[in-house]
């Protein structure tokens, strides 16, 4: 139970910096993805299964404030917890190197779906505009702030790993 | 008690997410309100005073950073202004004079006044769109304030956009340099029509696109662009920018050229939002 309202808190904290702290009409015009660092780092520290709830609900947020219908980037978010959980077997606590190239790939995904399904199908058809002033950038952010969140992140996981155990 | 449950098989538990957000997705693909509603009135009493918090907080420490960053520049720009000030003055002497010349002629012409006062709130931008694609912006002020869905935005003396979605603490606005924004309007002098579109790849530059003016109409680079009488959401004579680079499109048919909006879109904190809403 203690785990789900962490981890409820931390959804909320995160989606609360992304929409004020970080946002896009600062600096470049370009914000980090809080989300995707979130989901990924999660996902591969506990497996498929909570990756995909946990990115569930990461979208289900963003959807009913900014979304167009419910449910897009729910959809979104949870693929990308399961699969990023499959990681999971492989992953080591202290290689860095994992969630770098995972966050990387991620936030090229979704940033991809986003820019398919919303502008490319208005016939926006400069890619390669949206490829080096968007995503390259966003991806390059969100990596600088990965390795600043990573730790606290990992701390957070071991904290309630220990709880968890003290209470079985 | 998570271990407990993950006795199911993570694939099943995907494919009932899958089919959640399936449903979802098909109850909100016309209309999100209705959905949404209860999520939002929770979120309206727990997230909103959160973000209001955060971005008042920064506000202050920004504010107290500018404040010793800035007293010598302000001591200067401070009586470039007072001179400025009265040569305004000055101006609004004799405009006052001509505005009630103006009053006195429309009496006697019988006509309404055309851009009447509209009722104003102020509100505060409390959040932005979480990604890089588009410029929607929360604001702190919603349903339980008076806000519609489709009312205007205003910030200084320009256009900013109008309102998407209501909550009961907070509204969603869709600003004008959106990519997905299209605002009928029209130049000020001469009442052509054009239309002001929103584009991604000109955000850095802050201009918007000006598209569809007349290939015969009489309009000149540096022209007063307003929305028009004809757009249903906006209401009209409201100041959008000023046009430049009108060029001559390739169908030989119709002109276009950018606009240059009158709103700081990069530094927005406060907006007015119009309280009356156009009617059709």
């Amino acid at each position: 139970m203690k785990r789900i309202i962490v981890l409820g808190i931390t959804i909320f904290v995160f989606y609360i910096l992304q929409v004020t702290v970080f946002n896009p009409m600062g600096l470049f015009h370009i914000s980090p993805n809080l989300i995707v660092i979130l989901v990924v780092t999660f996902a591969l520290l506990r497996g498929n299964t909570e990756g995909a709830i946990l990115g569930f609900f990461c979208g289900f947020i963003l959807d009913i404030f900014y979304g167009d219908v419910v449910g897009l980037y729910s959809l979104l978010y949870a693929y990308i917890g399961y699969l990023c959980g499959y990681l999971h077997k492989i992953f080591y606590k202290d290689y860095v190197i994992i969630p770098l190239l995972s966050v990387c790939v991620v936030d090229f995904f979704v940033n991809f779906i986003i820019y398919v399904f919303t502008f490319l199908l208005r016939g926006r058809l400069e890619f390669n505009y949206y490829l080096m002033k968007i995503m390259i950038p966003e991806i390059l952010y969100t990596l600088v702030v990965t390795i600043i969140l990573y730790k606290p992140l990992i701390w957070l996981n071991d904290k309630l790993e220990t709880n968890h155990e003290e209470e079985v | 008690m998570k271990r407990k449950r993950s006795g199911l098989q993570p694939k099943f538990i995907l494919l009932i997410l899958t089919i959640i957000c399936g449903v979802f997705i098909i109850f909100t693909y016309n209309s999100k309100g209705n959905f949404v509603s209860p999520f939002k009135t929770i979120s309206g009493y727990t997230i909103v005073p959160m973000q209001k918090g955060i971005v008042l907080s920064g506000e202050w420490l920004k504010d107290k950073f500018d404040f010793i960053k800035n007293i010598n520049k302000l001591k200067s720009e401070n009586e470039d202004l007072q001179t400025r000030l009265y040569e305004l003055e000055y101006e609004n002497k004799i405009l006052q004079l001509d505005k009630f010349e103006l009053e006195r002629l429309r009496g006697l012409f019988d006509l309404d006044q055309k851009y009447p006062d509209y009722p104003k709130v102020a509100a505060r931008v409390i959040g932005k769109n979480p990604g890089n694609w588009y410029t929607s912006f929360t604001i702190d002020k919603g349903e339980n304030d008076g806000l519609e869905i489709d009312m205007n935005v205003l910030a200084g003396n320009g256009l900013v956009g109008r309102i998407i979605e209501v909550g009961p603490t907070y509204s969603i606005v869709l600003s004008i340099i959106d990519d997905t924004s299209n605002v009928s309007s029209m130049f000020l002098r001469t009442s052509d029509l054009c239309i002001v579109r929103g584009d991604r790849s000109l955000l850095e530059s802050g201009n918007l696109m000006v598209e569809n003016i007349n290939k015969n109409a009489l309009v000149n680079d540096g022209e007063e662009i307003v929305t028009s009488m004809v757009s249903d959401k906006y209401l009209e004579g409201i100041l959008i920018g000023y046009v430049k680079d009108i060029k001559i499109d390739p169908n030989n048919l119709t002109r276009s050229g950018l606009l240059e909006p009158v709103v700081d879109f990069k530094h927005l904190q406060e907006v007015l939002v119009i309280t009356a809403i156009k009617e059709q």
